[in-house]
């Protein structure tokens, strides 16, 4: 499990610029399907042919990043954001450029030289250690993208490395293609691995608008309610995969979720019910298509959500990905 | 004022998803009504006047779902954390809620008592996850019946206060009301167009059901009766209307000119008060609908509504009324230089 | 060379977001001669359709009609006319400018107080706009109501002229700059299929561009703009966003999209082989018409062309007409090339 899942999160990949990534995917699932595509935008579309409704289930295969803007006369970057990033996470934090340039970020301290008082875009800035402009100049361009430094803890079954958003999504997927009992799906299955997600849910927008599922599943990261005084939330790590309820875009189809759940009783898989009061997933966006979909979403818990340190348990991954399948299958 | 028709509709609970519960009520009432009633997948309801030679389609548009809170946890002595996004936590304090797990339980919500209160933190709101629903149950009991993720209604209060009604979920079941008591009064009239009503789900979360059943019914243009905010005390007549001066007609860049037009000289020729509600968004379907697929001409009839989001939204009756009265008059006048003018517009 | 009557015309053009008639009739008149196809759709965006019979990519040509203003929302007993804003508008940029209201294009003021009649502490404190009124000289409700009444679109009283060689200011040059080329640009011949959108209602959220590409979805669209160029002084050099005379404002990200990286990239060697200058868009601000056309249907590929201009969603700006031109050459020879 954890050599894919670390492959994964050191594919770069942010919002526009998801090939590595979806070539890792395609490497792992094309013997497994009967067709593989990449439509207009960019998603990555693995057809499983089956008799009864069309089942749609995605996983977002960008990650949050940054961009660079300026490069200024003696060779730092300022950038901008690309998707959520959480400015407070951002300074002392290393980043890697697509060329493999990697640099650290700090900010600029003449008004609060030891501690960072508000962390604001405007004020940070990015060392590659060039040492002058026209150095820097050599090693990235204005429009360069850029992501928090791979990294990869493994503890008991805890992961912490960036980009768990979404790419334990991603390989709960590949995961449920790979083990998946073809045969009994009860599916026509499309497995879309969707691009853009954290800067609009765009893949996932034109994707269903082509394929027009009549249901549709996110399998997305989720928050928890597990750390030293955190925000109560009834989500925790190791207590299984979370059907989600509702989240801050949408209430999820409740014939899904019941189906879920029913599913998870039935074959005795420990899961968690996700009520989330802030983000939203592909789902929304399949959700609101054409003449709509049911939509929900099976999610991961996970701490530390778009920083560098994302944290999941590789048993609600597990459950995540027996879920599905008992769900497909039947 | 079909008094108990407004009272079932804006009694039951139809949260956003589980609108449902509503669906029967207004079948029942629209029965005889229309031509054919049916229950959509994404939880709207539509009912269907055929027009004569109904080459075009209306849409009139109310939505059945209503605010409510979501179960977010539950405490080892058997308390209830809640969350809602649409109501203000101030007016949690002190009442009565129903929970619908398995099936409904009543709670409340109560504060600490006046000997543990600072005269300081009098003054600030609880915040929604200091608030608790108390079912005088223990863990264990209460798990039987609620899980985190069921729903929270307000406890029903509809009264009749002075020429107003007041009840939760008046927003927008009095827009539903509205309709329904139209499409009675054109019985033995046939608009030039087809009247499709329909009754939209999850408004409140992100126009679901507007945007989904506009692109499967394709009306060629809309109308939307919701609520809109009413003056009361801390609410000037510069952000709300008056009471008793009629339905509010909305004006702005996001509604088409030739209906907002139209139904400004409707309520003109048929002596209907009303008032202009000049802005950028109407904050209602409308907004969903107007951007489905090639674009859908839209405007918004709103009834003015005070408290708006708590248990106890008020309307006066004659603006309800009012605005049966208006949609009415205006069907009626649908013409063919109206249509035409509708498209030569564009 | 530009046609600066047209960019003239329609800089001084009525078309506050909601009703952009005014900028509508004027293009229809302008291009009709040049195209096969015209309409307007439910949502009043203008569509023109060349060459649709030719083979290759559709080509879209995109920029949004409407400017920002204001709305009349109350009068009060006197006739002074309050309001709401249209789009982005900074309060404090309102202060003491003439306007032009509503369909009987009656001239107004935006009144402000005398600075004898100010406490100390007013002095350094904005006015909110629902604090301010427009006056037209009326002496009462009911006057003011029959020439202006509720609802009312708002513009601010501007005239184009050259303020120095080569150097034009006036109103709404966000974005009838980009209104200008696009309806240049279709005088020419390509041997593409062109279809032109001129949206409305982009100020307010992008609402024409949500439903302009459904009937007529294109493969690749270029949306052209009236960006904004912060080359004032004290502004930080990363902050500029674009500067005049630099060239056309190429965006990779705004707020609300990520263009095309090929076809930008493809953008960017066609200027490098004509020598046109063209600059990156250097702040991630604003969004545009090109994030909605994106997401119609199954997808579009899309780019992003600015000329820059300082002091836009305010009454005056400037821009440098050689960036116009470029901008319009830029467009020009990225579509030849095809």
């Amino acid at each position: 499990m954890e050599d894919l899942i670390k492959k994964l999160v050191f594919a770069f990949g942010p919002s526009s610029k998801e090939e590595a990534v979806k070539k890792i995917i395609r490497a792992e699932i094309e013997q497994e399907v009967d067709e593989i595509s990449e439509d207009k935008f960019g998603n990555l579309v693995a057809h499983i042919k089956g008799s009864g409704e069309k089942l749609m289930l995605a996983a977002h295969t960008d990650s949050i990043g940054i961009i660079v803007t300026d490069i200024d006369k003696n060779g730092f970057l300022r950038f901008s954001e690309i998707g959520g990033l959480r400015k407070s996470f951002l300074i002392g934090q290393k980043i890697l450029l697509e060329n493999g340039i990697e640099g650290y970020v700090f900010y600029e301290d003449k008004e609060s030289p030891w501690e960072v008082k508000e962390p604001k875009m405007e004020k940070v800035f990015i060392d590659i250690g060039a040492t002058n402009k026209a150095r820097a100049k050599e090693m990235v361009q204005i429009g360069t993208l850029g992501v928090y430094l791979p990294n990869f803890i493994r503890n008991d079954s805890r992961i912490i490395a960036p980009s768990m958003d979404d790419r334990i999504g991603v390989y709960v997927l590949i995961e449920v293609i790979k083990n998946l009992k073809k045969r009994k799906s009860r599916f026509d299955l499309f497995f879309v691995f969707t691009t853009q997600e954290e800067v609009g849910v765009k893949g996932a927008k034109v994707s269903t608008f082509e394929i027009t599922p009549d249901l549709g599943i996110a399998v997305d990261v989720t928050f928890s309610g597990d750390t030293p005084e955190c925000k109560p939330m009834a989500l925790s790590l190791g207590n299984g995969p979370a059907v989600k309820v509702m989240d801050g875009g949408m209430i999820a189809s409740k014939e899904i979720k019941d189906e879920l759940i029913k599913t998870a009783k039935q074959e005795k898989i420990s899961y968690q019910l996700e009520v989330l009061t802030g983000g939203t997933t592909d789902a929304y966006a399949m959700q609101l298509t054409k003449s709509g979909v049911m939509s929900g979403a099976v999610s991961i818990p996970a701490r530390y959500v778009h920083t560098s340190g994302e944290t999941i348990d590789t048993n609600d991954v597990a459950g995540a990905i027996n879920l599905l399948k008992k769900y497909i299958e039947k | 004022m079909e008094e108990n028709l407004l009272k079932e509709l804006t009694d039951k609970f139809s949260p956003s998803g589980g609108e449902l519960s509503v669906h029967a009520t207004i079948k029942r009432e629209l029965t005889g009504f229309a031509d054919r009633i049916d229950s959509l997948k994404n939880g709207s309801l539509v009912a269907i006047k055929k027009g004569f030679p109904g080459k075009c389609s209306l849409m009139l548009d109310a939505h059945i779902d209503e605010v409510f809170a979501i179960i977010t946890g539950i405490t080892e002595e058997g308390f209830l954390r809640f969350f809602s996004e649409s109501i203000d936590q101030k007016i949690f304090p002190g009442i009565i809620v129903i929970v619908h797990g398995r099936k409904p339980i009543k709670g409340i919500i109560g504060i600490k008592p006046a000997h543990l209160v600072t005269e300081e933190e009098t003054k600030k709101a609880i915040e929604i996850n200091e608030l608790f629903i108390d079912c005088g149950l223990d863990k264990k009991d209460i798990e039987e019946i609620v899980t985190v993720g069921d729903f929270v209604s307000f406890n029903s209060s509809f009264s009749k206060i002075g020429n107003c009604y007041s009840n939760k979920s008046f927003d927008d079941k009095l827009g539903a009301y509205v309709i329904i008591e139209a499409l009675k009064k054109l019985k033995r009239t046939s608009p030039l167009v087809n009247i499709i009503s329909h009754f939209s789900s999850q408004e409140e979360e992100n126009f679901y059901g507007a945007i989904t059943s506009t692109y499967a019914l394709k009306p060629d243009f809309a109308i939307a009766i919701d609520v809109t905010h009413a003056v009361s005390p801390g609410v000037s007549a510069d952000e709300a209307f008056e009471i008793g001066n009629g339905p509010v007609i909305f004006v702005g860049p996001s509604v088409d000119r030739v209906i907002v037009n139209k139904l400004i000289k409707t309520a003109e020729n048929f002596n209907i008060p009303f008032s202009k509600e000049v802005d950028i968004f109407s904050g209602t379907d409308a907004i969903g609908i107007q951007t489905v697929q090639e674009g859908v001409p839209v405007a918004v009839v709103s009834i003015p509504l005070r408290y708006m989001h708590t248990p106890v939204e008020t309307a006066d009756q004659s603006d309800i009324e009012n605005t049966v009265n208006l949609l009415t008059q205006f069907i009626g006048s649908i013409d063919d230089s109206f249509m035409e003018e509708l498209y030569g517009e564009h | 060379m530009a046609n600066i009557e047209l960019i003239e015309k329609l800089s001084n053009a009525f078309g506050v977001s909601g009703d952009e008639r005014e900028v509508r009739n004027l293009i229809r008149e302008t291009i009709k001669g040049y195209v096969e196809g015209i309409f307007v759709d439910k949502i009043g965006n203008l569509v023109a359709l060349k060459g649709m019979e030719k083979p290759g990519p559709k080509i879209m040509l995109n920029a949004h009609m409407d400017e920002v203003g204001l709305i009349v929302t109350k009068i009060d007993e006197k006739g002074f006319l309050f309001f709401k804003k249209i789009g982005g508008l900074d309060d404090r940029v309102l202060l003491g400018k003439r306007v032009i209201v509503g369909e009987k294009r009656v001239k107004g003021i935006i009144g402000a107080k005398a600075i004898h009649l100010q406490q100390k502490d007013e002095r350094n404190k904005t006015i909110e706009y629902k604090n301010l009124f427009i006056d037209i000289g009326a002496k009462s409700k009911d006057e003011s109501e029959k020439l202006c009444p509720s609802g009312s679109y708002v513009v601010f009283d501007t005239q184009f002229e050259e303020l120095s060689m080569g150097k034009y200011i006036g109103k709404s040059f966000d974005n009838r700059l980009g209104c200008a080329i696009v309806s240049e640009l279709l005088t020419e011949e390509f041997n593409f299929p062109v279809i032109a959108l001129y949206t409305v209602q982009e100020e307010i959220g992008l609402r024409g561009a949500s439903v302009g590409a459904y009937n007529y979805t294109p493969d690749i669209s270029v949306t052209l703009e009236g960006t904004i160029s912060a080359d004032m002084p004290e502004i930080k050099d990363h902050l500029k966003v674009s500067r005049l005379g630099a060239g056309p404002v190429i965006t990779i990200k705004d707020r609300s999209v990520i263009t095309d990286h090929q076809l930008r990239e493809k953008m960017t060697s066609v200027a490098r082989k004509q020598n046109i200058p063209f600059q990156f868009k250097q702040v991630v601000a604003g969004g545009t018409d090109s994030s909605k056309i994106q997401l119609t249907k199954s997808g579009v590929k899309v780019l992003v062309v600015a000329v820059p201009a300082r002091y836009i969603h305010s009454p005056v700006s400037l821009f440098y007409m050689e960036d116009y031109e470029n901008t319009k050459k830029l467009v020009r020879e990225f579509i030849k090339s095809m």
